[in-house]
């Protein structure tokens, strides 16, 4: 017996709906439309921080790069066909930029970093894992960050480009290889090994 | 650590079951085997463990600083580099029309009155005043004065004028020559060609008989014109050139 269809019709934003608004905004920047340029920024600000300070791990650093980032977007605007969504584009503009300045601040201020064992020895020991007693269990918390920092940044870029990319930002394989401009089999054996270096870093947990 | 059996071809594909990249029979088959396999769900753990340890480090430090300033700094920034690039000057000079026409205008004037100037060099008439440079040139360049002929003998006193000018050199008898010939073979042989006047002491000895000869022609004719049938002998006292430049010429 034919029941019918009891699910509701819901509207879902699909792919192309995504890219034609996506173009609509772009259109509208690119006619110097202020209104529109202010939205993209406000909409896209939040993500391009976040994710330039996940990959530079320095919170000034990572302001820095994105008002470049967002400059970056509006000097590109012209070239933005919509192939992909608009998020995946800007990504790959915060991973080129970030790429360049990673280069760059490596260069310059390798010899400035501080090793772990310095560190300690000026500011004492790292807490005891094992210590686990409630008015340290926040700082310990914080401890465990700063290990997961530490460990991340020891990758090199396009290991953690990628890993943050998906652990962090939450996108698919196939973004993340528009985003990096590379194919889904190099995402997929790049975030294998930054994988297993991260474990390695953090002491396989 | 090396994987034997069924678990070595999962293991392949187990990050990509956490990271919910399989395909749905896929996704099925791995969910079984973990079911089954210890080891591999502690490997799947692990996986989920780094992504858990990220997301949480990533939560501490993912307080954004206040950005109600980059949309604005950006934007304006934007529009200023957008104001200055030659494209944006081409449009303004493009909305401002009235330059366009004055400078074309002013071009076109230009090149008008130059066309014009030219055209009159090229087709306009001679100048007409002798003190005007191209008059004194033309002076300079043309062998043409005015002979002044002072003659002895019957007619004493008798001052002949007759017009220099350069001429080729006829070879016909002298009776059947026209005055003007006549006067045109004396010069060429008096007036040298860059208008100095020879003396017909300085001559040579055949040219001196030519010129005289000539001499005699043309007071005959002269005379003969003013209706005087005797001719009698005319004794050259001394000739003169008149032209911008006197040139003295004393006769022997």
């Amino acid at each position: 017996m034919a029941t019918g269809s009891f699910v509701k019709p819901v509207r879902v934003l699909t792919w192309p709906d995504a890219v034609s608004a996506d173009w609509a905004l772009v259109q509208q920047c690119a006619a110097g439309d202020e209104v529109a340029c202010t939205r993209l920024v406000t909409d896209h600000q939040r993500m391009v921080y976040q994710l330039s300070l996940h990959l530079l791990g320095d919170p000034q650093e990572a302001l820095d790069l994105s008002q470049e980032v967002f400059l970056r977007v509006f000097r590109m605007l012209r070239h933005f066909r919509g192939q992909s969504t608009l998020r995946t584009w800007i990504y790959r503009i915060v991973i080129n930029q970030a790429s360049n300045r990673q280069r760059w601040w490596r260069r310059r201020h390798r010899s400035q970093q501080v090793a772990l064992e310095d560190h300690t020895a000026a500011h004492g020991e790292l807490p005891d894992r094992r210590e686990t007693s409630s008015p340290d269990r926040e700082f310990q918390k914080r401890e465990t960050s700063a290990l997961v920092w530490r460990a991340l940044d020891r990758l090199p870029f396009d290991q953690r480009a990628v890993i943050v990319l998906r652990e962090i930002e939450g996108l698919s394989y196939e973004e993340i290889a528009t985003s990096l401009n590379v194919a889904v089999g190099t995402v997929k054996s790049r975030l294998a090994r930054a994988r297993e270096n991260l474990r390695d870093g953090l002491g396989a947990r | 650590m090396t994987i034997f059996g069924e678990c070595a071809a999962y293991r392949e594909d187990l990050a990509a079951f956490v990271d919910a990249e399989l395909t749905g029979a896929e996704r099925l088959r791995m969910a079984e085997h973990l079911e089954r396999c210890p080891a591999c769900a502690v490997e799947a753990e692990r996986v989920q463990n780094i992504g858990s340890l990220l997301r949480t480090a990533a939560g501490e430090v993912a307080d954004a600083p206040p950005m109600s300033g980059l949309a604005g700094g950006v934007v304006t920034r934007v529009h200023a580099e957008s104001a200055q690039s030659w494209r944006a000057v081409l449009g303004r000079g493009l909305d401002d029309w009235h330059w366009f026409i004055v400078g074309g205008g002013s071009v076109a004037a230009t090149f008008v009155s130059m066309l014009f100037v030219t055209a009159l060099l090229i087709f306009g008439s001679k100048p007409v005043q002798g003190d005007s440079l191209a008059g004194l040139m033309s002076s300079l360049q043309s062998h043409t004065g005015t002979l002044l002929v002072e003659v002895g003998g019957s007619k004493t006193g008798q001052v002949m004028q007759v017009g220099a000018g350069t001429s080729s050199v006829l070879v016909m008898p002298l009776s059947l020559m026209s005055e003007q010939d006549l006067v045109a073979q004396f010069m060429n042989l008096v007036v040298s060609k860059h208008g100095d006047l020879l003396s017909l002491g300085s001559m040579p000895a055949g040219a001196r008989r030519d010129a005289e000869e000539l001499l005699k022609q043309l007071s005959a004719r002269r005379a003969g014109s003013a209706g005087r049938s005797d001719s009698g002998r005319l004794d050259v006292v001394r000739i003169r050139l008149l032209t911008s430049v006197s040139v003295p010429a004393l006769m022997p």
